[in-house]
């Protein structure tokens, strides 16, 4: 009898390794701190080099995570801790109250649309607004709505609105609303313990926050955009429905700048290359191309690292086809013009050796990745950029310090997604051999690579 | 008779149209770049000189952009690093850039490689000064034994003059001059005067000769020459602008406090210089002026001084500005040299006003000294930023014809 196996993350590394997971017949807990499964990757638009869309690719996977009986979904969910050994690990779930109860829930989206309560929508990074019900995306796997409890009406009243209801309860609409009664007002956290042979963490990472860089005046200036709010931007599903409008005036941009190595390969900040930041901005160039006519698109870069399979050939054509302009030169400060918020971009072209300045409707920071780590895990041992420390990058790339847990992703290191779901793959098969109870043979051990 | 002739005239052709070839415009400097001499060892000495982080550069250009002198001047601090970087010594020797630099300290904050580029120009600056010297002689003040050997050398040799000259002292009252003779105290300033001023010309000679052997195109970017008129014009508006009141400093640096001191430095040397000259003049040409003038303009210029050396140490000693972060230890005793002068100087006058004989002329004895070794090492030392930078602003303006900076 095969124990089963937890994967910490589902993003599309950790769907991946559920998916491996669940066709060799091991039970997988599918864990995520969010209502619905996807990560990062639901947020982008397309992928490089193909240009493929990323929900095309990515909501398949994720509708067959719901086909697999023997993959467990805990949404909305957090790892407390972790204590046994390789083979038995006994694992803490907390599991926060969604208000709604999901067996009766189908989605269907009449609670959102009547809810009174308005807030930022972290799924588009704040670029419109969602309601206090949501589900976090329409594509969203499985389509069950929460309640943010911190800003329903309902669950955590304004303390003025309060003092006017006099001890009644306030708002309750989606409870009236709800054709299938499945709001639970009094819903509360759930914790569980789990008995897992393996543990893959996959829990990804976080954009770096670009406002410790002054230079940039990332939240100062209205139109300076990271990467992902960009990719949010020219998303059909995203706050503007795929149009690129600027956040003062509403208008589309003429001229639309990237700035590479934003926050990495910065010995002041991060200390690594983000590896998929030049990759990224070149698709992102590219989209801009497509979705606004005749729109001006430059990118500026130290070094551009297109080392995977058509990356380079993927620069080449943006160079030609779409004439992206590649400015080798980094930007050392911005500033706003008041009247019209464009941005004054400083830097030297250093094919010219000349300070120049130009004046940009956008710009988009090629922000760094951060990795999630998580912390509950003891032992874990993390290397000095604070990703998590594989035990042979060489010959075990995807073991951790302490055996039994896999890394696979970008916490490990940063990566784009063909390398994550590659790891995602290689960190099944692993866990696999230690869920059916194999002695586990570690090739990096025994492996000694003479004649 | 006839074929000489006709071979004198054909080789004066060949020669003149070689000149003019020389002066051709349109040519970059880049395809100069084909016969310069490259010497990779010159990286490890700018590292040693206090470049220490030359070579984690990734040529981003983030100091250029940065330079609030890039908007006056075309020059590129990268381009700089790079030639280091390449040991292209031909490049770095003509090179005039290390020289405008203020120190501001804006490239070091914003570099992405935490490079230090304002650290690497100062390198740069020590490494001119060092191959620009007479014999490469500068060599042994950039090293930390040889310093302090030649350091403790000089002043036993300024000792031993001082005791081999000693006269019979008068220790009733203050007779400074019966301490070291009139005429040895102003011989030997003399002589060391002539051998800096030699030292100082050689060095700006050198300096123009390999700026002016880098451009193809000539010594001026247009190819019109340029007459007296317009050099003295613009040696007469940096003098002033840039060496009286250093206007360029105070834009590019926007921090009042380093700008009045380092002024102060600046006008308190010069002072101290001027008392002293004028002391001398007059004793040499026979008018007599009351010795309060000059004493005057010294007291005012020791405070100058030494205020202004204060500052530096306080600021170097605390490093918590990137710009004061990283001393040199040539920087160090030029420094400590200067403020141990200043009051040594001060307390003399102190002491001569007190009628103090013995103290009088131990600290006298002891400000000889130290101005003895100051004067020796001073044209291989920080000073001589304050020769060279006028004269490389000088050569650059002339080179471009002119640079506006409001």
């Amino acid at each position: 009898m095969a124990k089963p196996v937890l994967i910490i993350g589902a993003g599309i590394a950790g769907i991946q390794a559920a998916l491996d997971l669940a066709e060799l017949g091991v039970d997988v807990y599918l864990l995520d701190k969010k209502p619905s499964i996807g990560g990062k990757m639901a947020q982008l638009d397309k992928t490089f080099p193909t240009l493929d869309c990323a929900s095309c690719i990515l909501t398949p996977k994720m509708a067959a995570i719901l086909k697999y009986k023997n993959i467990r979904l805990l949404m909305y969910s957090e790892v407390e801790s972790v204590v046994g050994e390789a083979g038995d690990f006994r694992v803490r779930i907390r599991m926060k109250p969604k208000y709604v109860d999901w067996d009766k829930c189908t989605g269907c989206g009449t609670c959102i649309q009547k809810c009174p309560r308005k807030v930022p929508d972290e799924f588009n990074l704040g670029l419109n607004d969602r309601k206090a019900i949501y589900i976090l995306f329409p594509q969203a796997v499985p389509r069950k709505a929460v309640i943010d409890a911190e800003n329903c009406l309902r669950l955590n009243p304004p303390p003025e609105l309060k003092e006017r209801a006099k001890g009644r309860e306030l708002c309750g609409v989606c409870e009236i609303v709800c054709p299938t009664k499945a709001i639970r007002y009094d819903d509360k956290p759930k914790r569980i313990e789990l008995n897992v042979a393996s543990i893959i963490i996959a829990t990804g990472g976080e954009v770096y926050d670009p406002t410790r860089i002054p230079e940039y005046g990332y939240g100062k200036y209205m139109n300076v955009y990271t990467h992902l709010e960009f990719e949010r931007l020219v998303s059909a599903t995203g706050p503007t429905g795929g149009r690129i409008l600027r956040k003062s005036d509403n208008k589309e941009p003429k001229k639309i700048a990237w700035i590479q190595c934003v926050g990495s390969r910065d010995r002041r900040f991060n200390h690594y290359c983000s590896a998929f930041c030049c990759m990224a901005s070149t698709k992102e160039a590219i989209l801009a191309k497509e979705h606004v006519k005749g729109v001006d698109a430059t990118i500026f870069y130290m070094d551009i690292r297109s080392f995977g399979k058509g990356f380079n050939e993927f620069v080449e054509r943006a160079k030609e086809e779409f004439g992206i302009r590649y400015i080798r030169g980094r930007v050392v400060k911005i500033e706003e013009e008041s009247e019209t918020k464009n941005l004054i971009v400083y830097y030297e072209d250093t094919f010219e050796s000349k300070l120049k300045k130009d004046v940009f409707d956008m710009v988009v920071l090629a922000t760094a990745i951060k990795p999630n780590i998580p912390r509950v895990i003891e032992g874990l041992a993390l290397d000095e950029d604070g990703f998590i420390k594989l035990k042979d990058p060489y010959l075990d790339p995807v073991s951790t310090s302490i055996e039994g847990i896999y890394v696979i992703g970008i916490a490990a290191s940063a990566k784009d997604i063909p390398d994550s779901v590659s790891e995602a793959s290689a960190a099944a098969i692993r866990a696999c051999q230690l869920a059916k109870g194999k002695e586990l043979e570690v090739l990096a051990d025994g492996g000694e690579l003479d004649g | 008779m006839i074929y000489i002739l006709r071979e004198i005239v054909f080789i004066a052709l060949q020669i003149y149209i070689i000149l003019r070839m020389r002066t051709l415009n349109g040519l970059t400097v880049s395809e100069r770049l084909i016969d310069v001499k490259y010497r990779p060892r010159i990286l490890d000495e700018i590292v040693r000189l206090g470049g220490k982080s030359v070579t984690i550069c990734y040529q981003c250009g983030s100091c250029t952009a940065i330079c609030p002198l890039s908007e006056y001047f075309d020059t590129s601090f990268r381009k700089s690093i790079k030639y280091v970087q390449l040991g292209l010594t031909d490049l770095i020797n003509s090179d005039l850039t290390p020289w405008l630099c203020y120190q501001c300290g804006e490239c070091n904050d914003s570099c992405p490689r935490e490079a230090y580029p304002g650290e690497i120009m100062m390198a740069l600056r020590r490494y001119k000064i060092i191959t620009n010297s007479i014999g490469r002689i500068a060599r042994i003040f950039y090293d930390r034994l040889g310093l302090a050997v030649s350091l403790i050398l000089l002043s036993l040799l300024a000792l031993f003059g001082i005791l081999f000259f000693i006269g019979p002292v008068n220790i009733s009252y203050v007779d400074i001059y019966s301490f070291i003779p009139y005429d040895f105290i102003h011989n030997a300033g003399l002589v060391l005067g002539i051998i800096v001023g030699i030292s100082v010309i050689y060095n700006i000679l050198l300096m123009y000769r390999d700026f002016k052997s880098h451009y193809i195109t000539g010594f001026y970017a247009d190819g019109y020459n340029r007459g007296v008129g317009m050099w003295l014009k613009e040696f007469f508006s940096i003098l002033v602008n840039e060496v009286m009141v250093q206007r360029l400093f105070n834009r590019c640096d926007g921090n009042k406090w380093r700008y009045v001191a380092h002024l102060s430095l600046f006008w308190g040397f010069t002072g101290l210089f001027i008392s002293t000259s004028i002391h001398y003049i007059v004793d040499l040409s026979g008018i007599h002026i009351d010795v309060i003038y000059p004493r005057l303009i010294g007291i005012v210029s020791g405070i100058l001084l030494i205020y202004g050396t204060i500052y530096h140490i306080y600021k170097r000693l605390r490093r918590n500005e990137s710009r004061f972060k990283y001393t040199y230890a040539s920087d160090w005793v030029f420094l400590i040299l200067l403020f141990f002068v200043g009051v040594t100087g001060f307390l003399t006058t102190i002491y001569i006003y007190m009628d103090l004989a013995i103290a009088t002329y131990l600290m006298y004895g002891l400000h000889v000294i130290l101005v003895f070794d100051l004067l020796i090492i001073a044209p291989f030392t920080k000073f001589m930023h304050a020769l060279y930078r006028p004269f490389a602003l000088l050569f650059y303006k002339m080179y471009v014809g002119g640079v506006e900076y409001g």
